[in-house]
């Protein structure tokens, strides 16, 4: 069948790809007519889509390094239009005119604003497909990091993939044991082409939260954090759909478009390793705080990292740090205005403590979205690195719905609950809240300790995307397919220097 | 004098096609001595276009045993393409195909140069697609939010405060009804922007009442016909209404400003007229022209008779 032979193909390119066995015939490399009119084509494409203050294009491209299969893809935005854009061709994987080693990404990104006088950034894929090469702490592609890595790093790469269709990347339970919200849609198999499975030693510098912490570190010893990045979610979608919604999903590529057999094909399959159609999340959204529908205004956003990443849902959350917010700040009318007034927005880094502040305080808010799951509960995750130059963690929840009490021996909020109907993939907002607003102070604060500070919310369970499969091609999933999802957006990071 | 008929004929571009075939073909035997059999003639410019394509994808010319290495491959192309012809391999073959279709249409498509529009040409293509260049209707509101999960009686609450507010117009409505993250008021946003903020049916409930208003000077959603050539606001002049329900709770809401759909005058639009003008005639010259093809064609499908 054409399509079965299609999705073996795309497998069969990927594989080759990733070991670097592509054809040299069926390359198509800069310098070559057909490189320069697809891209032209493409540049075409976002120039025709863009709308100003109606609909946002980027022009943009993905640049595919993958070494020995592990996974370090960073899609590069840019600013420009048209006409700088035009005047030089992407970066690839092949020497002379790519490299699979994110340096070499950056010298070409200085080289096109040196040469062009626009602006790009890039966004490094979750990192769950590199086998623990995605935030190196001491060699990169076997050199030593160094001032010139860090600072580099951060400048070219503000923001960072932290959710999308195959998997999650904020944080894995073997990371992070006390949080039972870390084991959401975890794909801890293996890289890309499953050439090499999953050893736990690599998880700490593949995850988001860790990621965050490495940089902690970094920062105490280089003076810069590489990882200071800001959230965001995306699909990484090959589809040309932006459709991730649980009831709206269309997956990563075409043979994962709906259909009754779409849970049962592997996404990937090497010898008994899989990833198996139905572990792919109906995942996530970039979520922007910008003060118009423009490039020049969501670009500034980005970089700025005024950012929140979702799994699919339209929550809109805010997130401020500053030292003097008030429990009456959440009873404000317009909590922006005082969240700008008083602190610095998600993203932002912590003004120098004020004489007399004892600790950061935060502003922190949640609406659910309009057609979505109400909100269970608001969490800020902290980050910092001790005194004993340790990295710790810890996942406080601030705020949540109905009139649960912390259990007093654990410290936890209970469960929401929960009101899935799995056969009919439907749910009840009986539960969770409308909306959620509190203000927080960091009860452990240690003027001494590099630390961030991000917000985690969190839905009600809703229906998964296999659930509505199940329900709309009368299919009987397997006891080990999740049918249910709870949806939630992920702030970037407030940080706090001494 | 020429007749206007001949004239025409002389101007189509199906006419052009075919004499420049003519010439191109007569000129291409002239000049390339490839046709004769047996003869395979690489020529410095192309020996020469082969190196640069080389530089181009490493960064350095090639060396001289490179350069033969190229021309051996070229050599061998060729020969293996001619004998291929020669066995018929490039008839039936999908993609050879596909590729000289588009080659056609490429060279059709920059000789079919489509003209100038006219203003009258532009306002009957207008009038024809006036759903592409319409400004959707706009609404410019201020409302007051009733928390359902806050109050036992969202509804009652909220009815009972437009009660008030219609009782004392002239009260600071400010601090009425609850906080929330959705803003107090909305300037001239889409009704398609408020369905996503707010929900469908808040939209479609809000909509609904305007329209049914005696009071009001507004054209109501299903009216396209009564569309507005000027761009000064038409006003409500009505008050606070609902209580009307969204996915978040019970709004009171106070129209400032409604603005129907809106139909640009030609002059301020034209280029983005003629441009779409420009796209849908070319297209058609296109089809016109693989029409006229066709016609010379016959065609079966299935078994021959």
């Amino acid at each position: 069948m054409a399509r079965k032979e299609g999705v073996a193909a795309a497998a069969e390119m990927i594989a080759a790809f990733s070991q670097d066995k592509f054809p040299e015939e069926l390359k198509s490399l800069p310098g070559t007519g057909l490189y320069r009119n697809t891209w032209d084509a493409l540049i075409e494409a976002a120039e025709d889509a863009n709308d100003p203050g109606v609909f946002t294009a980027f022009i943009g491209y993905e640049w595919t390094s993958l070494v020995k299969g592990n996974n370090l893809h960073r899609v590069v935005v840019y600013r420009d239009g048209a006409d700088r854009a035009k005047l030089l061709e992407p970066f690839t994987m092949t020497p002379p005119l790519g490299n699979p080693n994110p340096r070499e990404l950056w010298k070409w990104m200085a080289k096109y604003e040196e040469k062009t006088a626009g602006q790009v950034l890039a966004i490094a894929h979750n990192g769950n497909m590199s086998n623990g090469i995605m935030f190196p702490d001491d060699r990169a592609f076997g050199k030593r990091l160094d001032k010139k890595y860090v600072e580099d790093r951060i400048r070219w790469e503000p923001l960072y993939e932290i959710t999308q269709i195959k998997g999650d990347g904020e944080t894995h339970p073997f990371l992070s044991p006390d949080d039972e919200f870390a084991d959401y849609e975890t794909w801890a198999v293996g890289n890309l082409d499953l050439s090499v499975l999953k050893e736990d030693d690599m998880l700490e510098r593949e995850y988001g939260r860790s990621g965050l912490k490495l940089g902690l570190k970094l920062q105490d010893k280089f003076g810069t954090n590489p990882y200071q990045f800001g959230l965001i979610g995306s699909t990484d979608s090959h589809t040309g759909l932006a459709a991730a919604e649980e009831d709206n999903f269309f997956g990563k590529h075409s043979g994962g478009e709906p259909s009754a057999a779409r849970f049962e094909h592997p996404m990937a399959k090497v010898g008994q390793s899989e990833y198996p159609g139905w572990s792919m999340a109906a995942s996530g959204w970039a979520a922007v705080w910008a003060e118009e529908n423009t490039r020049e205004s969501i670009f500034a956003a980005m970089q700025r990292k005024e950012t929140y990443a979702t799994t699919g849902s339209r929550m809109t959350v805010r997130f401020f740090g500053g030292w003097d917010f008030e429990s009456e700040d959440s009873a404000n009318r317009l909590p922006a205005n005082v969240g700008y007034a008083k602190g610095v927005p998600m993203g932002g880094n912590l003004a120098a403590q004020p004489e007399g502040a004892k600790a950061p305080t935060f502003l922190v808010a949640a609406m659910k979205d309009p057609i979505g799951g109400n909100i269970d509960r608001i969490q800020i995750v902290k980050g910092w690195l001790d005194d004993d130059g340790n990295l710790q963690e810890k996942v406080h929840d601030v705020i949540w719905s109905g009139d649960r009490q912390r259990d007093s021996r654990t410290g936890k909020v209970p469960l929401v609950g929960n009101t899935v109907d799995v056969a009919n993939a439907t749910w009840t907002n009986s539960i969770g809240a409308t909306e959620l607003i509190s203000v927080w102070e960091d009860p452990d604060f240690d003027p001494n300790e590099l630390a961030f500070y991000y917000a985690r919310v969190i839905e009600i369970p809703t229906p998964r995307w296999t659930a509505y499969d199940a329900k709309h091609f009368g299919l009987d999933m397997p006891d080990h397919v999740p049918m249910i999802a709870t949806e939630r957006a992920y702030t970037s990071p407030i940080y706090y220097s001494p | 004098m020429i007749s206007p008929l001949f004239r025409d004929w002389l101007r189509e571009p199906l006419l052009h096609f075919v004499l420049i075939g003519a010439l191109l073909s007569v000129g291409y035997r002239l000049v390339n001595e490839d046709e004769v059999p047996n003869r395979i003639v690489i020529s410095q410019g192309e020996v020469d276009s082969l190196a640069a394509q080389w530089r181009a994808r490493r960064g350095r010319p090639p060396s001289p045993s490179e350069i033969d290495a190229l021309v051996t491959q070229s050599i061998r192309t060729k020969v293996l393409a001619r004998e291929a012809r020669a066995f018929g391999l490039d008839q039936n073959d999908a993609v050879v195909e596909r590729r000289l279709a588009q080659k056609l249409e490429f060279l059709f498509s920059d000789l079919a140069r489509v003209t100038e529009p006219t203003d009258v040409e532009l306002q009957a293509f207008l009038d024809e697609h006036l759903e592409d260049f319409t400004e959707p209707a706009r609404l410019s509101f201020r409302h007051l939010y009733f928390n359902r999960d806050e109050r036992d009686a969202a509804a009652a609450d909220a009815s009972q405060v437009l009660a008030t507010i219609q009782m004392t117009p002239q009260m600071n409505t400010d601090t009425l009804g609850d906080r929330s993250l959705l803003a107090t008021r909305y300037d001239l946003v889409t009704i398609a922007y408020i369905e996503r903020t707010f929900g469908k049916a808040f939209a479609g409930a809000v909509i609904q009442d305007l329209a049914q208003r005696p009071a009001s000077r507004v054209a109501s959603q299903q009216n396209v016909g009564e569309q507005s050539h000027d761009s000064s606001p038409t006003s409500t002049g009505d008050g606070w209404r609902g209580p009307f329900e969204s996915a978040f709770g019970l709004h009171l809401v106070l129209i400032d400003e409604y603005r129907p759909l809106q139909i640009p005058d030609l002059p301020s639009i034209r280029d983005d007229v003629a441009s779409e003008w420009r796209r849908v005639k070319q297209m058609q010259a296109n089809e016109a022209f693989y029409q006229t093809l066709l016609g010379t064609y016959t065609v079966v499908v299935g078994d021959e008779q």
